[in-house]
């Protein structure tokens, strides 16, 4: 059985992993909001949940996370959008952080989530991997958000210095998704998050099942920790769950598919190594289907792992986990930041300035008021 | 009013004098004496000028000028006379009674009448000792009245500016000019930038003369199809006190059928059992959502508990009017969803649907009063069986064993509720 650590930092982080509570509970999506009174998780392994946040209403919403795993870092104003101050926070609250760690024992593998953009999970994540990895050995990856494109200049920046900070942090990967391809969820906003969420939490349970399980082909932690060394450091997740009879053929091409993916790639172009997951009924689970869908991928991608995991009576379920060679989108991303960091930086510039202000009320040099 | 016969002839005997005095068609002397040779006699445009007087031969000779036109000329004899037309249908006379020498000039004495003519408009009836040269006339202002548009082609619910200038071309100023704008349907007058007094005294003529500004208001259009404005009118009068009127031009404005805004709220209640048993609770989702794309105001939705259910408590945002909820919202913006949640308890065996009713206003950014929006939504049905544990009632060993289980699941529930409190 593995020992898995799984940390939600800032809001993003927390919701998501209030959202793989709950989905742990079982029910689903549509988990009762008091399934918490009479279920409990149900995860395969030995998982530990921590919440990190500066915001306490943000602790507060989550409602499937114990009250223990949730970690207050006060800071007094929050730290807003602000990197910086994050750090800060951060850095002074080092050993309250580290502590709650310590104490929830060892572990064979950590996730992290966060929010690329915000001011608390964006700067807590980089320096706390950096941390984790000074103190243990285990494996850390990273499940970063990207924000939607038209969230501002501020989180922007924040996204592209972020993503360099986790990757500088010794981090072992970051599985990317992004809120802005993921956003044709649809609704409001809060059902978009919610949404974006599940996503995420569906795919990151089915996989921590699946390292856990007695797979048909050799899929383990170490395949796992393979794949994630390839490529540039990046990955994402693909996922299809058929609701109907299906042949397994299409279901792999659906996991590998914009709306399965959670990160815009072109899968075939910029993945460098894959680990594809099947589960089902024996029924579904045709070897020779399989193979020839798996080397067609691996013609154009290098290794792919492969793992079955048998379910009596399931449609079947693939989870493809793709780490990049390169990411088209995220240079996309980087380019309209670098932009508007100028844009702020000047802006900022002008304002020291007093250019603007100076012109309003040289407006007036040289007046009177009228009576 | 009723009128006797013999009355009734004499106010009609009566009218008719009053008609033949009024129309003139009797003679009005306007002048009895002395013009001077070379002397004038004006009667408003028109000259009568005595050239030449002759006493030994008593006859005196004359010219009749509409301003600088000759119309007549002639040689009278004593007691002689001589006619021409004067302005409408009017006919003027004059009648030599006597020449005179012996003077430093001679004269002649005159009778001048007027026929067929309102005496009222004459407004010069004179001798001019200067003569022909010293006659001043009164010209024919021509007040010509522009008005214009910024755009001519629009939308329902866009705002035009209207312009309205005047000017004075003609011979004459303009006096005491009064402006009439009759109000434009399908329009709204949003906002009048801009109105001149009621009277302009005096408008006067030529090139250099700027254009005086009458009007600038602003039109809001309210429907579609191709309109013309009406025409502003404006009366006025020359220096000789006559009465003239002019109308501006009439602009033609094409309105389209914009896009007049709607909100659209509908609501979504979903309940998340549709079966329960009796005595158990049910948890209701209501989303209020606007898909349309103008806010919708005083949004009202009044959730109608059927009878065998019973409210028992719900979101804030929820109050209860009369034992039934209701949400109100101030606004609802466009694209946006608000979700609100209450818990019935089902208290009778049955089959319900939620009935509630949903009332809102907007504004369609054309119309200036709120459009009014009522629906009526159900939910799905709901079925109230005979509760898990209503077998209970019957048997009370049940109860015993119920209130232990009761216990241990309570004691569970307080347990995990201080686990998961924040
Ligand atoms: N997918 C998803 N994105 C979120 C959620 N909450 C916030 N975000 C995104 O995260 C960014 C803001 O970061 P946030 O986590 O709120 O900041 P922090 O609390 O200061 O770390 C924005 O780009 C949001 O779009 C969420 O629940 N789900
Ligand atoms: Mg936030």
């Amino acid at each position: 059985m593995l020992n898995i650590l799984v940390i939600g930092n800032g809001q993003c982080g927390n919701r998501i992993l209030d959202s793989i509570n709950r989905y742990a509970m079982g029910g689903g999506k549509s988990c009762n909001k008091l399934a918490k009174f009479y279920s409990k998780q149900r995860f395969k392994s030995h998982v530990e949940t921590l919440a990190f946040n500066t915001a306490v209403n943000d602790l507060k919403e989550m409602k499937f996370t114990k009250a223990k795993d949730r970690v207050h870092i006060p800071h007094l104003h929050g730290v807003g959008a602000n990197r910086n101050v994050g750090k800060q926070v951060f850095e002074e609250s080092k050993e309250q952080i580290m502590r709650q760690i310590e104490e929830r024992g060892n572990f064979d593998i950590a996730f992290v989530l966060t929010s690329a953009s915000g001011g608390t999970g964006s700067s807590f994540t980089p320096l706390l991997v950096k941390e984790m990895k000074k103190r243990y050995d285990y494996p850390i990856y990273c499940v970063v958000v990207l924000p939607f494109r038209e969230e501002g200049t501020l989180y922007l920046q924040n996204a592209a210095f972020s993503i360099r900070d986790i990757r500088q942090s010794g981090a072992d990967g970051i599985i990317l998704a992004d809120n802005q391809y993921l956003k044709n969820i649809g609704g409001s906003i809060q059902d978009a998050y919610n949404g974006i969420n599940d996503m995420i939490a569906e795919r990151l349970l089915f996989l921590l099942d699946a390292l856990d399980s007695e797979m048909m082909m050799v899929t383990d932690l170490g395949d796992f920790k393979t794949v994630m060394n390839g490529g540039a450091g990046l990955a994402t997740i693909g996922f299809f769950r058929a609701d109907k009879e299906m042949p397994v053929k299409t279901a792999i091409q659906n996991s590998l598919s914009p709306s399965g993916l959670l990160f815009s790639t072109n899968v075939y172009e910029e993945a460098s190594r894959a680990m594809i997951i099947i589960k089902g009924d024996r029924k579904y689970l045709s070897i020779d289907d399989i193979s020839t869908e798996i080397e067609k991928l691996s013609g154009a991608v290098g290794h792919v792992f492969k793992g079955i995991v048998v379910c009596n009576g399931e449609y079947p379920q693939i989870l493809s986990l793709l780490t990049l060679e390169s990411a088209h989108e995220l240079e996309k991303l980087y380019h309209v930041a670098v932009q508007a960091i100028h844009y702020e930086k000047a802006k900022k510039q002008r304002v020291e300035e007093g250019v603007e202000m100076e012109k309003t009320f040289s407006q007036i040099e040289g007046l009177e008021p009228e009576y | 009013m009723k009128l006797k016969g013999t009355h009734r002839t004499v106010l009609f005997a009566f009218l008719i004098l009053l008609t033949l005095g009024s129309t003139a068609s009797a003679r009005t002397t306007v002048y009895d004496g002395d013009i001077e040779e070379g002397e004038v006699y004006q009667l408003n445009n028109y000259i009568i000028e005595i050239t030449d007087v002759f006493p030994e031969a008593s006859t005196a000779s004359y010219y009749v000028y509409e301003r600088d036109k000759e119309i007549a000329n002639g040689l009278l004899d004593i007691n002689e006379s001589f006619e021409f037309d004067f302005e409408d249908d009017g006919e003027v006379q004059m009648r030599l009674k006597s020449v005179h020498g012996g003077g430093v000039l001679p004269r002649a004495t005159v009778e001048i009448s007027i026929s067929n003519y309102n005496i009222g408009d004459l407004y010069v009836s004179e001798v001019i000792e200067s003569g022909h040269s010293g006659a001043t006339f009164a010209g024919d202002p021509k007040l010509v009245i522009v008005k214009s548009v910024d755009k001519s082609e629009i939308e329902v619910g866009d705002v035009i500016t209207v312009t309205v200038t005047a000017r004075t071309t003609g011979n004459d100023v303009a006096n005491k000019v009064l402006f009439t704008d009759p109000k434009q349907e399908h329009f709204i007058l949003k906002e009048t930038t801009y109105e001149v007094s009621t009277s302009i005294p005096k408008i006067d003529y030529g090139q250099s003369v700027p254009e005086t500004l009458v009007y600038i208001y602003n039109l809001k259009a309210t429907e579609a199809g191709t309109f013309d404005l009406r025409a502003v009118t404006a009366t006025y009068t020359n220096s000789a006190g006559q009465t003239y009127q002019s109308s501006s031009n009439t602009p033609s404005i094409t309105v389209s059928e914009g896009n007049k805004q709607i909100a659209n709220v509908d609501s979504l209640m979903n309940v998340d059992l549709s079966s329960v048993g009796r005595n158990e609770k049910i948890t209701s989702t209501v989303i209020l959502k606007n898909t349309g794309s103008a806010p919708a105001q005083a949004v009202r939705l009044d959730i109608m508990v059927p009878e065998g259910m019973e409210y028992v408590g719900g979101d804030e945002g929820i109050e209860t009017i009369g034992g039934n909820p209701r949400i109100y919202l101030e606004t609802l913006q466009p694209n946006n969803d608000k979700e609100f949640r209450y818990i019935l308890k089902a208290k009778e065996v049955g089959t319900y649907s939620i009935n509630s009713e949903l009332s809102y206003e907007y504004s369609n950014g054309v119309d200036a009063q709120n459009i009014k929006q009522n629906k009526e939504f159900a939910s799905s049905r709901i079925n109230v069986k005979e509760g898990k544990f209503d077998f209970l009632i019957k048997n009370p060993l049940y109860i015993i064993i119920s209130a232990i289980i009761l216990a241990v699941i309570g004691f569970q529930v307080y347990r995990r509720h201080r686990e998961y409190r924040y």
